[in-house]
């Protein structure tokens, strides 16, 4: 059974060093949303990357519609590679979605985590701006049935922040078309409504919030709120960036700032 | 002969002392006197890859399964029931018994002999290792027979542990799912156990698997099926042309051999053979079936599979009926691991699905938030926390598989008679939910302190009598029987197995049930309907009393009510209640109609009390303002949106909804709509579900007699408040008896009783006219004083109004529509004041009597009954609580100034107002809380 879930999830180890890094995608994308951070971590750790189910690049035969109607799915998924690969004790990186199922793992199993590294994560996103975003979510699900090669090209500079040109947006739509379009609207309806607000104070591990100080999807506030809430030291930094996918869409910015993160931890004194 | 643990301890290498001062504490668990070789045998059975297990496993001649290790467990387990416990406090540590102390000893003579360069050396040098510890415990008379009654022989498996320390090889037979991951995706691990699966039947021998296990052993079958019937296999150059052949569709084994001979011509065949039970009870198919086998085994080129699922039971059932069946059909059990999410890894949520919380859903994507609901499942309320659940699930597999034992006709007649005086497993198991239940209470009150509901609800429902009949849709109900299947499902499976989490829907809800029912017919060969309907009706009963007594403590004065009340809500809670539409639902309606304000209320917090945890949230409609604290936090909103944001704050809350007979149309038309539908929409048509909410409307809609209340035959509550409410204190005055004065409270009571009788039928006659609410009540009149405000708001029934406007009274009738809605609704009597006065006065009486003196007499005025009364209704304390505080110690002090003098009157009056000595009320304590002597 050793090799399936790592062939599943599309697992690779890469690196050499003593702490382990595993790196969390978010929706719509896979592991190449890291390709800019990598090669900045494998010489001093273990990197560990994975695709989340349902990603376009997992085998949409194991897309469990129920496991993956809640986060807890993604979580135990995780929880999953984790114990797959022995890994006792890890750096966390997640990007949305998946920052947000990196703290559902950490209230199950807090021996695992060292600390969460949260980019763009938001425990509910409708709440923080009901009135603007419920036409708006109602409409692309309405498009994402009906058509979802012209959602995709639609969401994808919404998204990330750019337009229809660039490269990030390019990107982000090649990952996200990859995607098969029902599993894509059952994920993205998971997103809309989970809400994780309760959980957060049940959240001990250290977390690192970093954030665009522009995106669409996760407003700034956000930010302050996760860092009022969790229930453990929790430190906020928010990029000069634009877009939910800062990784991507503006690297230069966000990479130095993803690699302090994960090199220093919170002091006592800044939180 | 008994010496120290400790200098045992010396003789012994670390293994076998570690299994040795394991036993100890298992004697010592179960408070035996001593440790005797039955101990020391069931601590080495019970490490699962111990040295002894596997040697059994080898020495079987019929069977390797591990499930026959089991058996042997369970015979242990029995035997060790049988031992004596220690009379008093048990011994920190049991001391060792003259029987191991000589098994010990016959190890280190064995040892010392296996070893010639250590016969020289002094005795206490020479360390005892593990498998000599074994053989000289198997040659243990005690041990060897409780190895027989499991048929092992002890010779046999001796043999075997020495061949094997000659030869450290064991040989574990594959097992599916075991050592898993417990967070793997399930599809994940469906594919690998197919995997195994396949191994299997590639190999030479043995290369029949039977999928053993009771958690949907199917599942793994039916995918592998599957797999070969769409040719996916045929990638990997195996299983070409192969066919399946399922017996389940009702091909005969006699007609089998000509099928196969046909089918074989173009390949291979994979006859599915379902679920094995059906061979239990047919010796003469297995035979034909184990020729089939043969018969195609040489000639066929090892083309002909058999595939099978079976649980533990029916497989263990199947070895004993048929004991060469699995030889000759060639089979090789796997035995597979539950697997579901052990609820235990995650002890900081408790046995909550995270998720689970109700979401406002968004408008626009109803689909969306239908799923969600259906996903918060409250099935996963495990009575207990995940800790103590686990412990009880232990304890009732136990208890069920040796009650089982029991019923097993192979079993020595000793074993029969041994212990089980209870005739059914069900009672033992009831139980023993109880007791863990308590226990859980009492060592993690946090768990049950933030768990919305109580234990005793998911009790009840898991009960409930439905559990037989056809899967219905309610969804508590599902998930309740989910977990009920669930720990009858833990009977077979290891202990401290998980806690299924994922039964929501239905149709898995029923596989479970029918595991569940055929796992029953196994294990009591009594009709389960009658088992069933005896856990059910015995454990609502027990919900149902411990509510009922709750609400006749706090509203004695409303008993019929109080009953009617209790049985309502155990009967929604178990599923009975009235289904509204087709959706499953948690949420409860209750319509309080009649007069009496305070019974309403103080039933409404003993319910709140008992099913939540909580106190009521009180909302009040109408233009009394009860609870003046409330007021400042609402102005602005309105009704609606105050229940909505409860509900969604706390799905488990009880909601009282005051005079509901003066709230506004819209309001009623919401409530209707919030009743069909289960969701209640606020005022900016967000929607939130009511989840398992509780709601008491309260309205008076009674029609009381004009002269009765003029007569004070009925209690008024505005003069009772009024009274109850000025401040006043009682004082206990002992005066000389008169021979003029007789009021002793005796005759107080007769005469009282006098009265009562007359007044009887005409109570009755009240009654029946509040029952009677749709009809205008003839001659009625409002009984409120002030029931200007009440005319004033007619907004309903207007037809009924005209119908009676001539005969100058005003009606409110309950509203049709509402009454058809909700779930019950109770009619609360007018208060019968000299009833109440009197039974005030005879608890008052008792007590006087039992802490003073039984000749003594104590006089009570009626209007001090009064503001008894009044007080009562207002505060939170009940009469007998206030009486036991207050009343008691008063009277001590009273006894001590007046014993001798034995011609004296004790009067309980109201002292003056003025009198401010000690004053101290708090707001909301109603009664006084102390009285002057």
């Amino acid at each position: 059974m050793g090799s399936s879930i790592a062939e599943a999830h599309n697992v690779r180890v890469l690196g050499a060093g003593d702490t382990v890094v595993v790196l969390g995608h978010g929706f719509g994308t896979d592991q190449s949303v890291w390709k800019h951070l990598i090669p900045h971590l494998v010489d001093c750790y273990k990197v560990i990357v994975y695709d989340h189910m349902g990603a376009g690049t997992t085998n949409p035969d194991y897309f469990d519609f129920d496991r993956y109607s809640t986060l807890e799915g993604f979580a135990y998924d995780l929880l999953a590679i984790l114990e797959e690969f022995r890994v006792h004790k890890c750096i966390y990186v997640g990007h949305s979605l998946s920052s947000m199922a990196g703290a559902l793992a950490s209230i199950f199993r807090p021996d695992l985590f060292h600390k969460l590294i949260m980019l763009s994560a938001s425990p509910r996103i409708l709440e923080f701006d009901l009135m603007n975003y419920e036409e708006d979510i109602d409409e692309l699900c309405g498009a994402m049935e009906s058509n979802y090669k012209s959602w995709v090209s639609g969401f994808a500079p919404l998204v990330v922040g750019g337009d229809m040109d660039s490269v990030a947006v390019q990107e982000f739509s090649r990952t996200l078309f990859n995607m098969r379009p029902d599993i894509a609207l059952s994920m993205f309806r998971m997103i809309f409504t989970f809400d994780l607000r309760h959980f957060l104070g049940c959240v001990t591990v250290p977390c690192h919030i970093i954030q665009s100080s522009k995106d669409l999807a996760v407003p700034v506030a956000v930010a302050e709120y996760l860092h009022q809430n969790l229930g453990g030291k929790s430190i906020v930094e928010v990029v000069p960036t634009e877009g939910h996918l800062p990784q991507l869409s503006s690297p230069e910015l966000t990479i130095p700032v993803l690699l302090r993160h994960i090199q220093h931890d919170i002091v006592d004194g800044d939180c | 002969m008994r010496s120290g643990f400790s200098t045992i301890q010396q003789t012994l290498t670390p293994e076998a002392s570690a299994v040795l001062s394991q036993s100890i504490a298992e004697a010592r668990r179960r408070k035996h006197d001593q440790t005797t070789p039955l101990h020391v045998a069931a601590a080495l059975l019970s490490s699962p890859s111990g040295y002894l297990r596997q040697a059994c496993v080898r020495s079987h001649p019929k069977s390797s399964h591990p499930l026959q290790c089991r058996a042997l467990e369970l015979c242990f387990s029995v035997a060790l029931e049988r031992l004596p416990t220690a009379q008093g406090a048990a011994a920190p540590e049991p001391p060792v018994s003259n029987a191991l102390m000589a098994a010990l000893k016959r190890a280190q003579a064995h040892q010392r002999r296996g070893c010639p360069e250590q016969q020289q050396q002094p005795l206490l040098a020479v360390k005892v290792e593990l498998d000599q510890l074994i053989i000289s415990i198997l040659d243990d008379p005690s041990v060897s027979r409780v190895m027989r009654e499991a048929s092992f022989s002890s010779p046999a498996v001796k043999a075997a542990i020495e061949n094997a320390s000659a030869s450290k090889v064991f040989s574990n037979p594959p097992q599916l799912s075991q050592n898993r991951n417990v967070y793997l995706n399930p599809r994940l691990q469906l594919n690998d156990d197919v995997k195994k699966v396949v191994e299997i039947m590639l190999r030479g021998q043995k290369r029949n698997p039977i999928l053993v296990g009771d958690s949907e052993p199917e599942g793994v079958a039916r995918e592998l099926l599957r797999k070969v019937e769409s040719r996916e296999f045929e990638r990997d150059g195996i299983f070409k042309n192969v066919s399946v052949i399922s017996m389940v569709k009702g091909v005969s084994v006699e007609e089998l051999g000509g099928i196969l001979e046909s089918r074989f011509r173009s390949g291979g065949v994979i006859l599915d053979l379902g679920d094995l039970k059906w061979a239990v009870e047919q010796p003469t198919a297995v035979a034909e079936m184990g020729k089939v086998v043969a018969r195609f085994k040489g000639d066929g080129g090892n083309k002909l599979w058999l595939i099978g699922t079976a649980t533990c039971e029916s497989y263990l059932r199947c070895q004993v009926y048929n004991s060469t069946m699995e030889a000759d059909w060639d089979l090789q059990a796997l035995p597979m691991a539950p697997r579901s999410l052990p609820t235990g890894a995650f002890p900081r949520l408790g046995a909550e699905r995270l998720l689970s919380m109700p979401v406002e859903p968004l408008k626009g994507l109803p689909q969306l938030s239908r799923r969600i609901f259906e996903s918060s499942d409250p099935s996963e309320r495990a009575p207990c926390c995940p800790q103590c659940s686990e412990n009880y699930e232990k304890e009732a597999a136990k208890l069920t598989t040796v009650h089982k034992l029991f019923t097993e006709a192979s079993l020595p007649p000793w074993l029969q008679n041994a212990k089980l005086n209870n005739s059914d497993a069900s009672q033992g198991v009831q139980e023993l939910q109880r007791k863990w239940r308590d226990i859980c209470l009492h060592l993690h009150p946090n768990f049950h302190a933030c768990r919305p509901a109580p234990p005793t609800l998911s009790m009840a429902s898991l009960h409930s009598p439905n559990l037989l009949t056809p899967p219905s849709l309610h969804l508590t109900l599902q998930g309740a029987k989910s977990l009920q299947l669930h720990t009858d499902q833990a009977t077979h499976s290891p202990p401290g197995s998980p806690v299924r989490t994922d039964l929501v829907l239905g149709r898995k809800g029923t596989i479970c049930e029918d595991q569940a029912r055929d796992l029953l017919g196994c294990v009591s060969f009594q009709p389960r309907t009658k088992l069933l309907d005896k856990f059910a009706s015995a454990l609502d009963a027990d919900v149902y009393k411990k509510l009922l007594k709750g609400l006749m403590e706090k509203a004695w004065w409303q008993a019929e009510a109080a009953s009617m009340v209790a049985s309502a809500i155990t009967s929604c809670r178990s599923g009975n209640g009235r289904r509204r539409g087709a959706a499953s639902r948690g949420d409860i309606w209750l319509l309080f109609t009649g007069p009496d304000r305070a019974g309403k209320k103080k039933m409404a917090s003993v319910i709140a009390e008992q099913i939540c945890g909580t106190n009521p949230i009180m909302i009040c409609l109408g233009m009394r303002r009860d609870d003046e604290e409330q007021e400042a936090n609402f102005r602005g909103r309105t009704a609606i949106d105050r229940i909505a944001e409860v509900v969604w704050r706390n799905p488990f809350s009880v909601i009282m909804l005051q005079d509901i007979d003066e709230a506004d149309i819209l309001f009623l038309g919401s409530i209707n709509r919030a009743i069909e539908r289960g969701r209640i929409a606020d005022s900016n048509g967000r929607e939130v579900s009511l989840g398992n909410a509780i709601f008491i409307l309260t309205g008076d809609w009674s029609a009381t007699n004009a002269e009765a209340l003029r007569d004070a035959r009925f209690v008024d509550e505005k003069k009772l408040a009024a009274i109850a409410g000025g401040s006043w204190r009682l004082g206990l005055v002992v005066r000389e008896k008169t021979s003029k004065r007789r009021a002793s409270w005796l005759q107080d009571v007769d005469h009282d009783y006098d009265d009562g009788r007359p007044l009887k039928p005409r109570r009755e006659a009240a009654c029946g006219l509040s029952l009677d609410l749709n009809l205008a009540a003839g001659d009625a009149e409002d009984d409120r004083t002030d029931g200007s405000h009440n005319s004033s708001d007619l907004t309903i029934d207007h037809e009924e109004e005209f119908s009676h406007a001539n005969q100058h009274i005003s009606v409110t009738s309950v509203p049709q529509d509402l009454l058809n809605n909700v779930d019950e609704s109770v009619v609360f009597k007018a208060v019968d004041s000299a009833f109440t006065r009197t039974e005030i006065k005879k608890a008052i009486a008792s007590k006087f009597s039992t802490t003073v003196d039984e000749n003594l007499c104590l006089e009570i005025e009626d209007d001090v009954l009064d503001m008894i009364l009044g007080g009562l209704s207002h505060d939170k304390t009940s009469l007998q609580e206030w009486i036991e505080k207050v009343l008691e110690p008063s009277f001590g002090q009273l006894k001590s100034r007046v014993s001798g003098s034995g011609a004296v009157v004790v009067h309980l009056g109201v002292e003056s107002d003025s009198d401010s000595r000690g004053r101290s009320r708090n707001r909301g304590d109603w009664l006084p809380s102390s009285i002057l002597v």
